[in-house]
């Protein structure tokens, strides 16, 4: 099986698409859970602060280290951290870059405060297909397999 | 640190629980905790604090904060543009 189901979170003005996954970061030896904005607007899956924390990443010190990659939003320009991870989800694994920040830490901070979800992005849904039917309250993906 | 497959599950199905139990006393955390990080674990309120950092310092000696749910307690809609 290689379907992954997410849900809506109700009580947002307009609720959100959400999945969960277990996250590893073999580089970095460290692994958490995650609960990702399916974002088909994000080019890239993201791990942002609120969850960075929980891995247990010191941004400052991250960033030090860090191969870092800028990108375009609304909000203007970020750099993050590009790091291979390990996507589990309950019947699917998945090997993916993410891209971890930002390494600003005045963005960080930013970022932490307003609560940014992580984002689930195109790199990664892109390789199925995905089912997003709020009115029957649908929330799924379907990996592609591979060949 | 490899994950185990089989663990995941496990683990998934507690975090969908403590994210849902965020939800389900959303009232309840507004009304105590209005402006601040919780985190929640087994579906208990395991730590809090002005900072996130903080919430989880109280939270760590009480549970596996990597696999904890946690969330800034708000009486503003989310409404972003990502």
């Amino acid at each position: 099986m290689s379907q992954i189901n997410g849900r809506f979170r109700e009580q947002e003005p307009l609720p959100s698409p959400l999945v969960t996954a277990v996250v590893e970061i073999p580089n970095l030896g460290v692994s958490a859970s995650v609960e990702f904005l399916v974002d088909t607007g994000a080019a890239r899956t993201v791990i942002h602060p609120g969850d960075v924390l929980k891995f247990g990443i010191d941004i400052v010190t991250y960033a030090a280290h860090a191969c870092p990659r800028t990108f375009s939003g609304v909000g203007g320009e970020a750099s993050y951290g590009v790091e291979d991870a390990i996507l589990h989800f309950k019947n699917v694994k998945a090997n993916l870059r993410t891209f971890i920040g930002p390494l600003d830490p005045c963005q960080f901070d930013f970022a932490l405060n307003k609560n940014v979800p992580s984002l689930l992005g195109r790199d990664f849904l892109n390789q199925g297909r995905l089912i997003v039917d709020y009115e029957n309250n649908e929330l799924s993906f379907e990996m592609r397999p591979a060949i | 640190m490899a994950t185990e497959q089989q663990d995941v599950a496990a683990v998934l199905e507690q975090f969908e629980k403590d994210r849902r139990y965020i939800e389900s006393h959303w009232d309840e955390l507004l009304d105590q905790h209005l402006g601040r990080w919780v985190v929640v674990y087994g579906e208990e309120l395991v730590g809090e604090g002005a900072t996130l950092p903080d919430a989880l310092d109280e939270a760590r000696p009480k549970c596996a904060i990597e696999n904890a749910a946690v969330e800034f307690i708000t009486d503003e809609p989310r409404n972003m543009l990502l």
